[in-house]
């Protein structure tokens, strides 16, 4: 449970050149830091920045490099004696320089700071849209739950082009179909390919098949037939001719030399000898085996001659032999040939009387008797020769029987295709549907959600804001999430009539000050601000009058939301205005300088200072007239401001005590002024008529001894006694308490709900004063 | 509405708002609302899942489920 801050210590940090304490009323929801120029103001703020939240305090806005903190170090000072002490619900933390950074120890629950400088009034509402998102990103940060959210964008995506691949694919075979259906000139059934592909698909492929097997197996086994008939009548042709050779052979040799080859080999054998035997003996002159003498050319003509005729019948022997052996072969070879010409010729038979082929049928063929078909070979060949006749009509119709079964599996294949890629873009289709849904869900609500945040902010802000500038037809319209670009927040105000301007292109200066507050004081109230200490630092410095007094008003109320609010300020007559606010503790900050560093007083309310004046038995006559007038002065000068009463005009618009009283006559005349007292739980009783009336009479009746006693020297005023100047005093503060409300100590100045009276703006509102204008 | 109101993160929130009504349009299966809100909450939900979650959720019904009804 956070506690306010209690205590400030301070030696060595910034602006505390020697040891500086500040003591925090508890009981006070604000506290009001008051000092000119270099008093010490911003480093009492800092110290509570710097020890809560770990900063540089306002030296993180200014450009002082990369060691900003060893410039938190009171110059002239020893950076190792550098101590900012923060004090809250019985525990303490101390901030310490090591290493030009500050270095905090204590518990870990340190009490949360959150200061405005004036030099970041306008940060937020002059930011652009992006960097005005960055800053709201605290409360706005659903960047995890986004990623889901991206996801489920891109599965949409995902399937969109899963959708977008199937109809691309279906349309490819969408487009051959029906270029295949065109090409056959659309056949039916029905009036689609589709249709057409259906009803084959349907019928099935089966037909198809066995009606191309069947046509391949006739065409193979007469493929088979011819090719075994072929090769018989080659087998048949050679074996003839062969036996033809044979003859002629056998021929040649009958009609030659009647002479055994046996013998006509021994015989070349003994030529052969002899024709070498005569050409190696030159001188020879006879007939070496019967000594008849002969001449050796003679001789050896008549061997060679001998030779040549035996030689011409061997030639004749060797050729028989050899065709007589081809002709075994061939003879073996054709009975092969006819084997398979039979063998081939049943295969075809056996086939083409399966395949019931009308071509086939229309040879009417007569087969031969299967027992011994051997025995009418030319009948076979001439079947097969029939056979070889149709057989190119039958591979036509075998070809264009795989064109059909090619073509059914084609077509089968699109149409599965198609019916299939429609099936799943239909499932596709169905969860895109439904991503889509829970896309817009999903966005929606994160829009609504983030837009719904905004729209807190800004209306707790507008609502601030037009606290402050009641009726001045401007204030802050909205804060929108920009759909288009992530991370950007937009602002929109409204001026005089017109909605969605840009605040900072045309509100005044002021106007945006007030602004930026305001939006910093609305996100501060997001924030957690039970637990959170509220840091003003001096951001209003030219607020009229009546602004000033709203903005009191304003922080007096809001301060009770918070932990703990201080602000600081250099605007005496805001100082002046809180002199008697009783929720509100007053701390004045005299002259700083090297010497004594900051110097603080806590200021009691003026009523209080009165009081103990009226109270000393040895009463300071001139104090007391003097106190009793400036507080008449200032609770006259509001009223009659908030009640435009009738005042005698000036150029300086200074009034005099009389003058004030005077204009405020009717309104005590004619005004009902009731407060209620707070029970002892705090809580308001009823309405009661208020003294005011006789108070204010008791008072104008006593003017003259603020001027004779306060002002003057004045024979006649020493004529007054005391008790007279102390009754005046008294009466200045039952006059004063008897307009102001109690717990926050101010004037029933703002329109209650029903329109109907004045009333304090704190959550008691102990005091009203009806009706709401002097008429 | 706001995290430290309610010591709930906005995704928190915002997660348990999507979570619900994904479940209640009937883009998400009931049995598998906590594993969306759990996966919501870190950022974990993936392409898949959306694509599991919505089909089993929008899946036409069989003709026996429909039956009970």
């Amino acid at each position: 449970m956070s506690k306010p801050i209690t205590k400030i210590g301070l030696n060595g940090f910034r602006g505390a050149t020697t040891a500086f304490e500040l003591e925090f009323d508890p009981q006070k929801s604000m506290t009001m830091l008051f000092g000119e120029s270099g008093s010490g103001k911003s480093t009492i703020l800092d110290a509570v920045d710097v020890v809560c939240n770990g900063t540089v305090g306002c030296l993180g806005d200014v450009s002082v490099g990369q060691s900003a903190g060893k410039y938190l170090c009171a110059i002239g000072s020893s950076p190792a004696i550098l101590r900012a002490t923060i004090h809250s619900g019985g525990e303490s933390w101390t901030g310490a320089l090591r290493k030009n950074a500050i270095d905090v120890t204590g518990p870990t629950n340190k009490p949360y700071a959150k200061i405005l400088r004036r030099s970041k009034i306008l940060e937020l509402i002059l930011a652009q849209p992006n960097e005005r998102y960055k800053a709201l990103r605290h409360f706005i940060d659903i960047g995890i739950v986004e990623q889901s959210e991206g996801a489920l964008e891109q599965k949409i995506n995902d399937t969109n082009s899963g959708i977008n691949e199937q109809i691309a694919a279906k349309d490819r075979m969408s487009t051959q179909l029906n270029n295949f259906w065109e090409a056959e000139h659309r056949p039916g059934p029905g009036e689609t390919a589709m249709a057409w592909a259906q009803n084959k698909v349907e019928t099935g492929i089966a037909q198809l098949n066995t009606h191309l097997e069947r046509l391949k197996a006739v065409v193979a086994v007469i493929d088979e037939a011819v090719t075994a008939k072929t090769q018989y009548m080659s087998r048949f042709s050679e074996v003839a001719t062969l036996e033809g050779e044979l003859a002629h052979a056998n021929e040649a040799i009958a009609t030659a030399p009647s002479v055994n080859a046996a013998t006509a080999v021994k015989l070349l054998e003994s030529l052969e000898k002899a024709k070498a035997y005569i050409e190696a003996e030159a001188g020879l002159d006879k007939c070496p085996t019967c000594q008849r003498p002969i001449g050796r050319d003679e001789l050896l003509d008549i061997v060679s001659r001998e030779f040549s005729q035996l030689s011409a019948l061997k030639d004749l022997a060797d050729k028989r032999k050899s065709i007589q052996k081809k002709l075994d072969i061939a003879s073996a070879l054709l009975t092969e040939a006819k084997d398979t010409l039979v063998s081939a010729s049943q295969a075809a038979h056996d086939a083409v009387v399966a395949g019931d082929m009308p071509e086939v049928t229309a040879l009417d063929i007569r087969w031969p008797d299967w027992t011994a078909p051997e025995q009418d070979m030319p009948s076979l060949v001439g079947i097969c020769e029939r056979l070889d006749g149709i057989r190119l009509t039958l591979e036509e119709k075998r070809n264009a029987a795989q064109r059909d079964v090619n073509q059914f599996n084609s077509i089968s294949e699109w149409w599965r295709g198609i019916n299939g890629a429609n099936h799943k873009v239909a499932e596709l289709d169905r969860i895109r549907q439904g991503l889509k849904r829970a896309y817009d869900i999903v966005h929606n609500k994160r829009v609504t959600f983030v837009q719904g945040i905004l729209d807190s902010i800004a209306q707790e802000a507008n609502r601030l804001f037009q606290a402050i500038h009641p009726g001045e037809a401007i204030g802050l319209e909205r804060l929108k999430i920009e759909e288009e670009r992530r991370g950007s927040v937009s602002q929109s105000g409204v001026f005089h009539g017109h909605n969605d301007i840009l605040p900072q292109a045309v509100f005044s200066e002021s106007h945006m000050d007030t602004l930026g507050f305001c939006v910093w004081l609305a996100l501060a109230k997001c924030e957690s601000p039970g637990h959170t200490v509220l840091l003003v630092d001096d951001i209003f410095s030219s607020v009229d009058a009546p602004h000033l007094g709203r903005i009191i008003d304003l922080l007096s109320t809001e301060a009770q939301n918070f932990l703990q609010v201080i602000v600081a300020t250099h605007y005496r007559l805001w100082w002046d205005r809180c002199q008697n606010a009783q929720g509100i503790q007053r701390i004045h900050l005299g002259q700083w300088n090297f010497g004594h560093g900051i110097a603080a007083q806590n200021m009691p309310l003026v009523t209080d200072q009165l009081r103990k004046a009226i109270a000393n038995p040895v009463l300071d006559r001139q104090a007391v007239s003097s106190k009793a007038g400036i507080l008449l002065e200032s609770i006259l000068d509001d009223l009659t401001l908030l009640y435009e009463c009738s005042l005698p005009r000036n150029e300086l618009n200074q009034y005099t005590l009389g003058a004030l009283l005077n204009g405020c006559v009717k309104l005590f005349t004619k005004h009902n002024l009731s407060v209620r007292n707070l029970n002892t739980a705090g809580q308001p009783e009823n309405w009661q008529a208020s003294a005011a009336k006789t108070t204010f009479d008791r008072v104008n009746a006593m003017l003259f001894i603020r001027n004779q006693v306060g002002c003057h020297f004045s024979p006649p005023g020493t004529e007054i006694p005391d008790n007279d100047v102390r009754e005046f005093g008294k009466a200045t503060i039952d006059l004063f308490e008897a307009l102001t409300c109690p717990n926050c100590g101010c004037l029933a100045s703002k329109v209650n709900t029903g329109g109907t009276a004045l009333r304090c703006s704190c959550s008691k509102q102990t005091v009203q004063m009806t009706p709401v204008a002097l008429t | 509405m706001i995290a430290n109101a309610t010591d709930k993160t906005p995704n928190d929130l915002l997660a348990e708002e999507v979570a619900e009504a994904l479940a209640s349009a009937g883009l998400v299966p009931e049995n598998r609302k906590a594993d969306l809100l759990s996966k919501l909450k870190v950022g974990g939900v993936k392409q898949e899942d959306w694509g599991l979650w919505v089909d089993i959720a929008t899946a036409p019904r069989k003709p026996m489920e429909t039956d009970h009804e």
